[in-house]
């Protein structure tokens, strides 16, 4: 039976209407200029299409080892980073799922990671830190220190919580371990969730920039989006003040709005094909996880 | 009971871990292996070490420099030159995007790495310079500098009389080698000729006859899209150097913003705050009432934009630096009518022309107080500009057979291990400009030139000869450059010398500050916002809002 459009109905699709057309704009406006010319993107003339269509800026950036290379790098650490993320969190939360009667110290331990949620050390610590463990320079800066995500924790645990206790004590009955529970049986039930964190892990993975920025020393070992950002990086507009015009010759050849518009584009493209994949758990993934029993 | 028990033991466990991190030994200062001492025998230019010496650095560079085959900047034909003749390797210990570069620099300075050496700038990074010196962590350079330095370097040095390292003494201790910033970048007027001709009129050298040439030029929509003269949207009034901006007018009026100045009896002032500046505010405010001013020129933020307005013909004058031509791509092709004037204007009341000049120094190589060996660094600058001048023919030639098309030109700060730090003499603009008049006059490239001149400065001055004669197209922009250009910024005019182009300590919270009232300020009363008498209330609000702290502590740093 359908039901009666309301007057909400109609309010609530034209906000969503618009938070959608925000959102796909600027990425429509930066398509548009990664296959513009030069000029055009320059002037400001180029909207929603591109204006005198040429691929120059795309050849040029097939042209460029370090791009590959970066590419490499960050589909390395997104599968070293992911995986270990999502281990983390699924084994982690096993015994924080338990209640105390069985696990006595859980709540400390809950406590303990949801603290680090909330505060850090701050970036000179964290420098001495990695430094300090022989870590400058490796792939490890980048994915050990945020190996243990809590909040994918936090919600596995919920989503283990909300599975039946009669499963576990028919299968503990039978002989299981702990450890046959959880990789046989929670894991499987727990796909949903799974993949919603395995997106996050992913995502927060290839996006991350800084890292890359300040841990790694060796050029051709800079993730993509530090490699990027260091294309498209704006100088401080102070230091244009004592920059000879040479100096500001060479800045301004290296912001080429239509080349930087189609490092992004490229970058992303991984991302845009995973996702859709994966959508269709996310939904039912962080719902499920929020639901107790 | 138990559980409590259980707590406590792993709570102190927590803290006695979080307390030993930071006794982690840090890598510890590199020392540079096998390093000789610096013998008597070795404190001059060129001798080589005995023993390799390993100097330990950290490089900025510029990812959107391409290196040749099998180059990198661990390894390239420099090094290996450098290696060859002084025996001594560059070790770099980490690289990173050059506006990343003081960041990482001051973080692993805080986790007590430095580099052996390393290259900031002089006047940028001053403050960060101050802070190494003030710590104790430079080496005194002033031996290695006076028994070390080439002649090349001892000569470049002397034409700017001593103002590129004067700021680096504490006393008679030298703490970096700053190289000095040639002149002769101030903005010059640049008009489209073919446009001029088409309204009929002459090259406009006053406030006055450039108002008329904009006004024929929008009333008869020359070129199409006639927009007026372009603004800069951040800073329309501009400082030196800057294109596309109102600075020269300001010039003429005997006002020079954004600039240190002393006034009659000595003391320091900031140039913005000078009365001779609202005069010309009131012209643009007025140009841009009357459509003189492109009206969009506020929303013209993209880098590249006001350029594309060139050449997209919709914008005939401006004001640009000597080697303007050089940003405006391939208009020459595409505009066969093009051709350009550049003069020296706006004149003032008495026709004469007045212009800055850039702060003394640029980039500067500092050294570590643990290096053993702070001459091994300047003996390599030696080797460096031995070969990059082409003074060391032989190795020249191999660079020059590596990379016969001069692709990768622009990588020499890369490739070099000193960086960005450039020797270049103060006069070096004029000096091309005359020696590709003298080329393009005699109709040959053989020409005595100046002692100074390079085969590269003859390369370019001979291509600007060859667009002359007709023979050489592409040499539109060498030819714009080094002989309109140059020529043109080497005429005589009164210099305005920037008293105090480096910063000081509330100049990091204040300045932003003040820049984007005065910013804000300009913008407004230049589209008619507000009127041009609000003028005399922004400077009692800069003073009121740091100017007048600044300007004591300038003060303070000058009387020094």
């Amino acid at each position: 039976m359908r039901r009666k459009i309301t007057a909400f109905d109609i309010v609530v699709v034209i906000i969503l209407l618009f938070c959608t057309l925000t959102c796909l704009i600027p990425l429509l406006n930066t398509i548009a200029i990664s296959f513009s010319d030069k000029t055009s993107a320059a002037l400001g003339q180029v909207y929603l299409w591109p204006k005198n269509f040429n691929v120059t800026s795309y050849r040029e950036i097939l042209k460029e080892p370090q791009f590959f290379r970066s590419f490499g790098n960050s589909v390395m650490i997104v599968l070293m980073g992911g995986f270990m993320n999502i281990f983390f969190s699924v084994v982690m939360a096993f015994p924080l799922s338990k209640g105390t009667d069985v696990f006595r110290l859980r709540n400390i331990y809950v406590w303990i990671i949801v603290f680090t949620m909330l505060f850090s050390g701050g970036l000179i610590p964290s420098f001495l830190l990695i430094k300090s463990l022989g870590l400058m320079d490796t792939y490890w800066a980048l994915t050990l220190p945020s190996a243990v995500p809590v909040f994918s924790v936090i919600m596995v645990m919920n989503f283990y919580k909300g599975i039946p206790r009669a499963l576990e004590e028919a299968a503990w009955v039978d002989g299981a371990n702990p450890l046959y529970i959880l990789f046989r049986i929670y894991i499987p039930l727990a796909m949903p969730v799974i993949a919603t964190i395995a997106l996050f892990a992913f995502v927060g993975h290839w996006n991350a920039f800084f890292g890359g920025k300040i841990y790694i020393n060796t050029p051709a070992k800079v993730p993509l989006q530090t490699y990027i950002q260091s294309m498209t990086a704006q100088i401080d507009p102070s230091k244009l003040a004592a920059m000879t015009p040479e100096e500001q010759l060479r800045q301004q050849e290296l912001s080429v709005l239509t080349f930087n518009a189609a490092k992004v584009i490229v970058s992303m493209v991984p991302i845009m094909l995973i996702y859709p994949f994966l959508q269709r758990y996310f939904v039912t993934g962080i719902v499920l996880g929020a639901v107790k029993e | 009971m138990k559980a409590k028990k259980i707590l406590a033991v792993l709570m102190m466990f927590l803290i006695l871990a979080g307390a030993l991190v930071g006794c982690g030994d840090s890598a510890g200062s590199q020392n540079p292996g096998g390093g000789s001492q610096a013998d008597e025998d070795l404190m001059d230019p060129w001798s080589p070490y005995p023993e390799t010496v390993v100097i330990t650095t950290a490089r900025s560079y510029d990812p959107k420099h391409k290196w040749g085959p099998e180059q990198s900047m661990e390894h390239n034909l420099l090094t290996d030159m450098i290696k060859e003749q002084l025996n001594v390797e560059y070790q770099i210990l980490w690289q990173v995007e050059s506006t990343e570069f003081l960041n990482k620099l001051s973080l692993n300075l805080a986790a007590g790495d430095i580099p052996d050496t390393f290259t900031i700038h002089g006047v940028n990074d001053y403050l960060f310079y101050r802070e190494l010196v003030d710590n104790g962590m430079l080496a005194d350079l002033s031996e290695a500098y006076d028994k070390c330095a080439g002649e090349y370097m001892s000569e470049v040095f002397d034409t700017y009389e001593g103002r590129n390292l004067e700021p680096y003494y504490e006393g008679d201790a030298l703490y970096a080698i700053a190289s000095g910033q040639y002149g002769y970048g101030h903005s010059l007027l640049w008009v489209r000729k073919d446009w001029l001709d088409q309204v009929g009129l002459d090259v406009p050298m006053t406030i006055e006859e450039i108002e008329e040439v904009l006004r024929a030029f929008v009333d008869q929509n020359v070129g199409g899209n006639n927009l007026g003269f372009s603004l800069d949207a951040v800073n329309p009034i501009g400082r030196y150097a800057s294109g596309f901006t109102g600075n020269a007018i300001f010039y003429a009026l005997h006002a020079y913003p954004n600039q240190w100045l002393r006034d009659d009896e000595g003391n320091v002032y900031w140039g913005t705050i000078a009365p001779e500046v609202k005069d010309g505010l009131e012209i643009l405010a007025r140009w841009y009432q009357e459509g003189l001013i492109d009206k969009q020129f506020m929303t013209r933020t993209n880098s590249g934009e006001k350029e594309a307005l060139i050449s997209s013909g919709q914008t005939g004058i401006w004001f640009g630096w000597w080697g303007f031509p050089w940003s405006m791509g391939d208009l020459y092709k595409t505009d066969p009518d093009l051709e350009l004037v550049a003069v020296q204007a706006p004149l003032d009341a008495d026709g004469n022309y007045s212009h800055l000049w850039p702060a003394p120094a640029a980039q500067a190589v500092v050294v570590s107080k643990d290096c053993a060996n702070p001459e091994a660094v300047i003996k390599t600058i030696n080797v460096e500009f031995n070969i990059w001048r082409g003074f060391d023919a032989e190795n020249k030639k191999i660079l020059d057979d590596f990379d016969p098309d001069g692709l990768y030109d622009q990588n020499w700060d890369n490739m070099f291990p000193t960086g960005g730090f450039n020797l270049e003499y103060n006069n070096i603009i004029p000096s091309v400009g005359q020696l590709a008049k003298d080329m393009i006059e005699a109709g040959t490239s053989d020409v005595p030139g100046h002692p100074h001149n390079t085969q590269h400065d003859r390369n370019m001055a001979q291509s600007a000869m060859e667009y002359a004669q007709g023979i050489k197209p592409d040499g539109w922009a060498d030819y714009y450059t080094r002989y309109i250009g140059s020529n043109v910024a080497a005429e005589s005019g009164t210099i305005i010398y920037n008293e105090f182009p480096f910063s000081t300590e509330s100049m990091a919270d204040l300045k932003p500050n003040l820049d984007k009232l005065t910013n804000e300020t300009f913008l407004k009363i230049i589209v008619g916002e507000l009127p041009v008498d609000y003028f005399d209330e922004f400077v009692e609000q800069w003073k009121a809002q740091g100017g007048d702290v600044l300007t004591q502590e300038v003060q303070a740093m000058l009387d020094r």
